[in-house]
């Protein structure tokens, strides 16, 4: 036996009829478990295994089948009961019909059984099922009852009019009276009801039964007293930050503002220097021709010392002017406006080298130290600001002359570093750079240690013009330096110039 | 020697020019603006080979000066040098534009200014320059002296 097997009680006397019974049901396709009983004892033991059918010989000695069928209504409710029989007439057929039996078969005719089995098993589950739907029906209404009543938020059902249908405890609370009812049941979705310190957000929808889809609405009140909450601080947080914001944006105003005045300034000066010291410098040339006309050397010797000293404002000025146009914008060129690197000139930096010595020759004299040039024949011109590059060349120069050692010399090498790349090196042997004071060379106003001690004459402008300059260039600076060893500087600049740059 | 307009508005600087070239056998004109140097030029006949014009004066700026000059066949094939403090590659390309066959940058060295003087005299105005679209008959005056 499977357990899909039907388990058929057959109340039969004769072992025979049994037999028959079985083979029909067998003939049928049906593979049943078949528990013959001929007294009601067996029949209340074969019905506490929950058989799914009963089939019962009208005429079994010893037995009545309204007996039978009560027996089976009491001990097992609902399982069918077919009835078999040798004869019938029809009203003993209403009669057991109108007992409840689910079939009545002629023993002689048992081709029928089958068809009559799987109808009274079939009708049973979909009784069973109704009944099981039916209760998971109330269950759920029950449940949904209990959502509705449970529910944080207030839920009402009223009529087209206003008045209840239904509402949850909530709602009454909300409600208080007829009249706050009627006021809830007007208001619109969207709308804020507030209540004490709490807030709620109003819903209201249609809601439709078979006919109408407008029978009745709903009116759903959701507590947003905290979101209302932390809408307010988040409200008060963004005002502050743009406040923020826009004081950040005006004090950058005012900065670049400040900035651009200061450039200016800067820039005005520094033209407005240039033509005095046209003056001063031009008369010297002119006074230092009369000298040696006289041969007037005291003369000459004073006048070295002027000329000396307005050549080093002229270079304060020019590094002034300088920075203040590289630093205004990167790629700009000395006259502060920017220039692409195609717009640039080639220039021969082993050419402007030379001058540059030549400047530097004086001072370098002065101090007893030779220069050394170590040129590379083969260097490509470089599409660079002449002038100032020139400042780059002279400033250097100049640091490396006045921290070289007293009678000691300056070197100079230029070489080609790449294919598109041009180095420039100057070393001294001089005091060198403590490791601390390395890392901020090239910012303004910054001096070594050692320079104010030695009271080296010097702005701290000139390595800041530098490192404005090769950086506008889209070039590279680099120092290596050893206290007392000297210091040596080296400039990578691209053949090409700086790649354009995006604005920032 | 030759004829020289010089034209700055900072007096000691007019000196410092003229004290040199005078010193080298010129002789030296001075005035102190541009609209002055106009008039000097197409008005009174100032005799004059070469023009050293400063970039930054009041009344008539070194450009505008020098582009009027360039616009009047009289003056069109007049050799200009220009001086100016601003001394940058773009103003020296701003100059040329205006017109002028130099550019000097201030500070400058009156032996600067002598050696300029010397060389712009001897090339004078190359043919197919900015005088190219000048008829020969219509150069500036005493335009025959300057050889």
């Amino acid at each position: 036996m499977s357990p899909d097997d039907l388990r058929v009680v057959v109340v039969e006397d004769r072992p025979a009829d049994v037999e028959l019974i079985g083979a029909a049901l067998r003939r049928d396709g049906l593979e049943t478990a078949t528990v013959p009983v001929d007294s009601y004892e067996q029949l209340a033991a074969a019905l506490s295994a929950a058989p799914d059918v009963v089939l019962a010989d009208h005429n079994v000695p010893g037995m009545s089948i309204s007996q039978v069928l009560r027996t089976v209504r009491t001990s097992a409710p609902g399982v069918p009961v077919i009835v078999v029989t040798g004869a019938l007439d029809d009203d003993t057929a209403a009669a057991l019909f109108e007992q409840g039996v689910s079939d009545v078969l002629l023993k002689d005719r048992l081709a029928r059984l089958g068809q009559a089995v799987r109808t009274a098993v079939g009708t049973r589950h979909l009784e069973q099922a109704v009944v099981v739907s039916h209760a998971e029906q109330a269950r759920i209404e029950g449940l949904l009852a209990s959502l509705v009543q449970h529910s944080p938020s207030a839920i009402g059902l009223l009529h087209p009019g206003g008045e209840e249908i239904f509402s949850n405890t909530r709602f009454r609370a909300l409600a208080k009276d007829g009249h706050g009812r009627s006021r809830l049941a007007a208001m619109p979705s969207g709308s804020e009801h507030a209540d004490g310190d709490e807030v709620f957000l109003v819903t209201r929808f249609a809601v439709s039964d078979d006919t109408d889809p407008t029978a009745a609405f709903g009116v759903i009140l959701t507590d947003i007293t905290q979101q209302k909450a932390v809408q307010a601080q988040l409200r008060a947080t963004q005002a502050e930050l743009q406040q923020q914001s826009r004081e950040l944006r005006r004090h950058n105003d005012e900065l670049q503002e400040l900035d651009r005045l200061k450039s200016d300034l800067v820039n005005t000066v520094s033209h407005e220097l240039r033509t005095p010291l046209t003056s001063i410098l031009g008369y010297g040339e002119l006074i230092e021709d009369h000298l040696h006309d006289l041969g007037d050397e005291t003369g000459l010797q004073l006048l070295s010392t002027l000329q000396r000293n307005s050549a080093r404002l002229l270079g304060l000025v020019e590094n002034l002017l300088q920075l203040a146009t590289a630093e205004h914008s990167p790629t700009a060129t000395s006259s502060g406006r920017p220039a692409e690197a195609g717009q640039r000139p080639d220039v021969d930096v082993n050419q402007l080298l030379l001058e540059a010595c030549c400047v530097l020759l004086p001072a370098a004299q002065r101090r007893g130290v030779t220069m050394e040039r170590h040129v590379a024949a083969d260097l490509p011109p470089v599409a660079a600001d002449a002038g100032q590059l020139e400042r780059v060349l002279l400033n250097l120069g100049s640091n490396a002359v006045k921290f070289a050692a007293a009678n000691g010399r300056v070197v100079w090498r230029t070489r080609l570093a790449g294919p598109d790349l041009v180095e420039l090196e100057v070393e001294d042997d001089g005091v060198g750079i403590a490791s601390d004071d390395l890392e901020r060379l090239g910012h303004r106003f910054f001096r070594t240690e050692s320079a104010r001690t030695n009271h080296v004459p010097g702005t701290g402008l000139g390595l800041a013009v530098v490192r404005a300059a090769v950086a506008g260039h889209g070039g590279e600076l680099a120092f290596a330096s050893q206290p007392g060893c000297g210091t040596r500087v080296t400039v990578r600049l691209p053949v090409r110039g700086a790649l354009p740059q995006p604005p920032p | 020697m030759a004829n020289i307009l010089v034209v700055d508005d900072d007096e000691d600087i007019c000196d410092l020019i003229r004290l040199k070239l005078t010193s080298m056998g010129h002789d030296v004109h001075v005035v102190h603006d541009g609209a002055a140097a106009v008039t000097a030029l197409h008005d009174q006949g100032v005799p004059t080979d070469l023009v050293l014009l400063d970039g930054m004066m009041p009344v008539m700026d070194g450009e505008t000066t020098c582009r009027t000059l360039r616009a009047d066949p009289r003056t069109a094939g007049l050799p200009v040098l220009m001086l100016s403090a601003r001394g940058t590659p773009q103003d020296a390309l701003r100059g040329r534009d205006a017109g002028a066959d130099g550019y000097i940058m201030k500070p400058f060295s009156p032996r600067d200014i002598a050696a300029q003087v010397v060389l712009a005299l001897e090339r004078g105005r190359t043919p197919g320059g900015t005088a190219s679209a000048v008829p020969a008959e219509a150069t500036g005056p005493r335009a025959g002296d300057r050889r």
